[in-house]
Parts: structure tokens; C-alpha cells; sequence
């Protein structure tokens, strides 16, 4: 598995892969998004919103500053 | 609303997304919220750089994964890669072919390459095309293909689907299993 993990080389070196079948690709995407979807709906923390707040008040300060 | 206070809702507005791809890609949670961070910082430091109109949602994306990418490959240099520790925990016993939703999917997936991660949460879970998915990752078209073509075979099996043998007995699928040799035509 190794081999084909270098991101430059691996890809196109390897001979190509079969595609799985139309169901179970279908079935194996289902599921991803399922669990991609109950991640998506998690409770943004605090944290960023008080990130993006602090960014916008270091600008205004330093626009301040400027003038 | 000024400009700003409208790119801070924008960026907000993104935050859960940005951490489901984040978690999925390094699968703990401390370290997809620091990732989260510092992608919100990068943004929020080149919003100059970011042209009014394009893809906000790729742009954001992009930075995210080339901070996840360059923090791996430092850590690389720094630890020996441990290649197989993932793949001895999650090997799925045979006698449970089919039962997807029994399995633990989200080991299944973790036991994918990085690359294939990517792609597949890119284009499977988020809805990116594969030529946003292509610009993401900076990689060519036919190569995320390609990716998310063998990550969907890699994710089978470690669910343990055999779908050469369990699926379709005919020739058809035959490549799945001889990944890698060469064919030979009789």
C-alpha cells in the first residue's frame, strides 16, 4: 500500500482500477454522506465566531491607528 | 453591512463544513478545530487576495487542506511514517460481507490514503465537482478520477466487500481484485 500513497506518483503509475458496481458505489456514498452530514450538523463552537469577531476588531484598531 | 461583516458571515457560514471535512480528513476532533483556525485565520489575512465572485466555499477549502498537508509532511520528516497501524486496526472479519451499517464505517474510511480521503469527502460528501475537486487539490482531473475511483474500492473492501467474489461471480469486475498486475489478455 505503501507505493501508492505518494501523492506525486502513485495515481498514474498504477495500472487503472475497475470501477465497483453501479449499486454499491451507490450504497457505499449513501453512507458517506450520511455520516459526513451528522458531522456537518455539530454545534458550532464559540471559539470561531469569537475568532472572526476578534479579527475584524484587530482591523478596525488598526485602521484606527492609521488615520 | 460593510464588506467585512458580510466575508464574516460568509466565513462563519462555512465553519461546519470546514470541520466535518477536517475531522474526516485527520479523524481527531482537537486537531480538525485547530486546522479550522488557522484556515479562518489565512482566509481572514488574504481576503486582498480573494476574487469578489469565485468560489468562496473552494477557496476556503483549498487553504484548509494545504495547511493539513504541509503540517503532515512536516511531521513526516519528523516521525517515521506508521503506515499499517491504521490498517491492522481496522481489518473486518469476512462473516460480516454486506452488513455495511454494522460495520464501523468511519474506520472503514480512516483506512483509506489521505488522498483518497480528500477526494471522496470533496466530491462525495461536500457535492464538489470533479474539476473544483481538481483545483482544490492541485491536482489534474483524471487524477482525483482516478482517486476517488480507487478510494471507493479501498473503502469496499475495508468494509469488507469482496466485490469480485460476493457481488458478481462473472468476468465483469475481475480488475478489483488483480489491482496492480499486469493484464495479461489470453
Amino acid at each position: 500500500m505503501g507505493a501508492g500513497r505518494d501523492p506525486k506518483r502513485g495515481d498514474t503509475v498504477l495500472l487503472q482500477t475497475r470501477p465497483l458496481p453501479v449499486e454499491l458505489q451507490g450504497q457505499i456514498g449513501k453512507r458517506l454522506r450520511e455520516v459526513y452530514s451528522e458531522l456537518v450538523r455539530e454545534p458550532v463552537p464559540d471559539r470561531f465566531v469569537e475568532l472572526l469577531q476578534r479579527l475584524k476588531q484587530q482591523e478596525d484598531d488598526e485602521k484606527g491607528e492609521a488615520s | 453591512m460593510t464588506q467585512r461583516d458580510a466575508m464574516e458571515a460568509s466565513l462563519i457560514a462555512a465553519v461546519p463544513n470546514l470541520r466535518a471535512f477536517a475531522n474526516s480528513l485527520c479523524g481527531d476532533p482537537t486537531r480538525a478545530d485547530d486546522l479550522v483556525q488557522d484556515t479562518l485565520v489565512k482566509a481572514w489575512a488574504n481576503l486582498a487576495r480573494f476574487e469578489e465572485g469565485s468560489n468562496l466555499r473552494a477557496w476556503l477549502f483549498t487553504i484548509l487542506r494545504n495547511t493539513y498537508f504541509s503540517e503532515l509532511r512536516k511531521r513526516r520528516r519528523e516521525v517515521e511514517d506508521c503506515d499499517g497501524v491504521f490498517a491492522d486496526r481496522v481489518s473486518v472479519p469476512p462473516e460480516q460481507h454486506a452488513h455495511m451499517d454494522l460495520i464501523d464505517f468511519k474506520k472503514a474510511f480512516a483506512s483509506l490514503s489521505d488522498e483518497q480521503k480528500e477526494v471522496l469527502l470533496l466530491v462525495g460528501a461536500e457535492g464538489f465537482s470533479y474539476e473544483e475537486a481538481a483545483e482544490i487539490t492541485g491536482a489534474a482531473v483524471g487524477t482525483v478520477k482516478s482517486r476517488v475511483n480507487r478510494g471507493r474500492v479501498a473503502l469496499s473492501k475495508a468494509l469488507g466487500f469482496e466485490a469480485e467474489e460476493t457481488l458478481d461471480p462473472n468476468a465483469e469486475f475481475s480488475g478489483l481484485v488483480g489491482l496492480g498486475r499486469t493484464n495479461i489478455r489470453g
